[in-house]
């Protein structure tokens, strides 16, 4: 997968972890399992990522993100996860594989799982 | 939620009687890639990236011999847990040193309305707590047998 997209998954997936660290409830119910849960940690590392994605397609993220709690989403079964609407069959060719490409219904960043 | 549903959440498909891996990265990802090959999916850097960064906050080494190596990953629609042994043992930076043995992973969707990810997490470490059950799953000869004994009073 293309370097930038990789992180931009990484981003989404620490952003499901901030998620249930962020919520009291939910990070006591960890944490008296034994697993810690560190939401500042979390917020650094994010932040860490996301300085290191390309400006262009960082500018992009973050307009996103004020848009979608979820602005990075897989494709299944031909759709985009996110709006749901048909992706062309282009995406996954060769060609694009090395490109962080968007859905062209909802604009979301999207990547084969 | 019990035992009994948490088992609804894994296979045979998803059990890995003895690990090659030998420390805590092959470990991972020897039960990614199960899982990757088990739900057709070919990104392991989705689930794999996730994993590693969960166990840097904190080893998921949390019970005697046993690991719950889990998180939230944009590769699943659905709660899956993949379950693997050691028998010589694993250095999984567990709480009290010693070598893990046993290791359940789970890997919940973005979504989890039921909460099912931290009640089979609840439910799978109270069960772990007893070393009855341990040394069981440990000598399980199948899955069958794995199954049994996590399902016994």
């Amino acid at each position: 997968m293309n370097r930038q997209l990789n992180i931009l998954v990484d981003v989404q997936n620490k952003e499901l972890t901030l998620r249930d660290a962020e919520d009291t409830e939910r990070a006591k119910e960890f944490e008296a399992l034994g697993f810690k849960m560190d939401p500042e940690k979390i917020r650094g590392e994010i932040a860490k990522l996301i300085e290191e994605v390309d400006p262009k397609h960082r500018g992009y993220y973050l307009r996103l993100k004020k848009k979608y709690s979820d602005p990075v989403v897989p494709v299944r079964d031909g759709h985009c996860t996110g709006c749901y609407a048909n992706v062309p069959t282009s995406f996954t060719s060769v060609m694009n594989e090395n490109k962080v490409q968007n859905c062209e219904s909802c604009g979301r960043i999207i990547f084969q799982i | 939620m019990d035992i009994k549903d948490v088992l609804r959440l894994t296979s045979p498909a998803l059990f890995i009687p003895e690990l090659k891996a030998t420390d805590k990265n092959g470990v991972l990802e020897e039960m990614v890639a199960v899982l990757l090959a088990d739900r057709k999916l070919t990104n392991k850097d989705t689930v794999l990236t996730m994993l590693a960064h969960r166990e840097e906050m904190g080893s998921t080494a949390v019970g005697p011999g046993v690991a719950f190596p889990h998180g939230r990953s944009l590769a699943t629609e659905d709660l899956i847990i993949v379950v693997a042994r050691s028998a010589a043992g694993v250095d999984f930076d567990s709480i009290d040193g010693e070598p893990t043995h046993l290791f359940f992973m789970l890997i919940a969707p973005p979504q989890d309305s039921g909460n099912q990810y931290i009640r089979s997490l609840a439910v799978l470490t109270e069960k772990l707590q007893n070393e009855g059950t341990r040394t069981a799953l440990r000598e399980a000869a199948d899955y069958e047998a794995f199954s049994g004994a996590l399902t016994e009073e």
